[in-house]
């Protein structure tokens, strides 16, 4: 067996693979550390939550080390992993519906923490919290998309993956998927078109409500 | 089908007369070319989002969960159950199971078949023992 630091990074997807078949930790190490992002932000776009999309990369990558013998090459390494991790992202989300848990939701909680996860040095402020405002809304559009369609927006959109691949993953067929993507992307706009709406106007209610309050204090001084 | 194609006709990914066919659509249709500058406009949004990341380090709880054992003696058979020998472990598997299960089954009651033909009796003379007997007397009476 090969020892640590024996292959880099420059060893293909496939030999490395070849090398979880024979129990080789390191390997595993290697292609796990490769695609930990893009796996990662699939699964957060499915669960839109922190902790289940962690649990769930963890349990990918072991489904990965335990079915590399089955995988045959018939796909490219990307398309089998994806499939891997929208099958575990599905399983968490039906796991979540049988215990029906209350969920909540990251982009509910951590909004304040999402302009210090976003902002890097030199990034104009005032853009960070443009970003962040503007992805806890698609996360929340995406929430209310079905799985389907979430996952089809998830692989072109996010995974900036081709039509073949997307087709593979998903089993939709290629006629078809032009045409089911299209669907599910004006869904995800308008949701996203009606959250804009509905934020707006709760911030006019607060504010309606805050001149009120003003307006009472200042009736009741005099 | 023109609208599921704006999108790829905006980033340049159709062919030439797919792209001539959209274009004159959208020239002469305003709800389409609405559509379409709608299909940009979203499209760069989602493509402005952040990569997600972990917060934590999962490789910890990956290597825990995939530590290999140094004792694994059902390691080969995991490895022929993964290999294109399966069919011939699953055939060879069954096979003595079904065997087995027979004499099991057939194990308290079980008999060797009885043979058809009788064994063939030895006739055995006394004679040769009656004329030692007689000489024997002979002995006796001449003494």
């Amino acid at each position: 067996m090969e020892r640590a630091g024996d292959y880099d990074f420059s060893t293909s997807n496939e030999g490395l693979l070849e090398l979880c078949k024979r129990q080789d930790q390191e390997a595993l190490r290697v292609l796990f550390r490769r695609h930990e992002r893009p796996v990662y932000s699939l699964l957060y776009r499915m669960l839109s939550n922190h902790e289940d999309a962690e649990e769930s990369l963890a349990e990918v990558f072991v489904k990965v080390w335990r079915a590399a013998g089955s995988f045959k090459g018939e796909a490219k390494f990307t398309t089998w992993l994806y499939r891997i991790a929208s099958n575990t992202a599905r399983d968490k989300l039906r796991s979540r519906q049988i215990r029906q848990e209350v969920f909540i939701d990251d982009s509910i909680v951590d909004e304040v923490g999402l302009g210090e996860r976003i902002a890097s040095p030199g990034m104009d402020p005032e853009k960070c919290v443009l970003i962040a405002d503007e992805r806890a809304r698609v996360m929340r559009a995406m929430q209310d998309l079905s799985e389907e369609d979430r996952l089809l927006v998830t692989l072109y959109h996010f995974q900036e993956c081709d039509y073949e691949e997307i087709s593979q993953v998903t089993g939709v067929s290629p006629a078809n998927l032009k045409v089911r993507l299209f669907r599910a992307r004006q869904r995800l706009r308008k949701l996203c078109a009606d959250d804009e709406k509905e934020g707006g106007i709760n911030e006019m209610r607060v504010d309606t409500a805050e001149s009120s309050g003003l307006q009472q204090r200042v009736a009741e001084s005099l | 089908m023109i609208q599921p194609n704006l999108l790829d006709y905006s980033k340049g990914s159709l062919n030439r007369s797919e792209s001539q066919k959209i274009k004159a659509h959208t020239e002469r249709c305003e709800r389409c070319a609405v559509l379409l500058a709608q299909e940009v406009s979203f499209d760069r949004t989602l493509a402005c989002l952040p990569e997600e990341m972990p917060a934590n380090d999962v490789w910890a709880l990956v290597r825990v969960r995939t530590k290999p054992r140094r004792f694994r003696p059902l390691a080969a058979l995991e490895i022929m159950v993964n290999t294109r020998m399966r069919r011939v472990v699953a055939t060879t598997a069954t096979m003595a199971a079904v065997i087995g299960a027979f004499f099991i089954v057939n194990w308290p009651t079980y008999q060797p078949p009885v043979l058809l033909t009788t064994p063939q009796v030895v006739a055995v003379s006394d004679e040769p023992l009656a004329q030692h007997t007689d000489a024997v007397f002979d002995v006796i009476e001449k003494m």
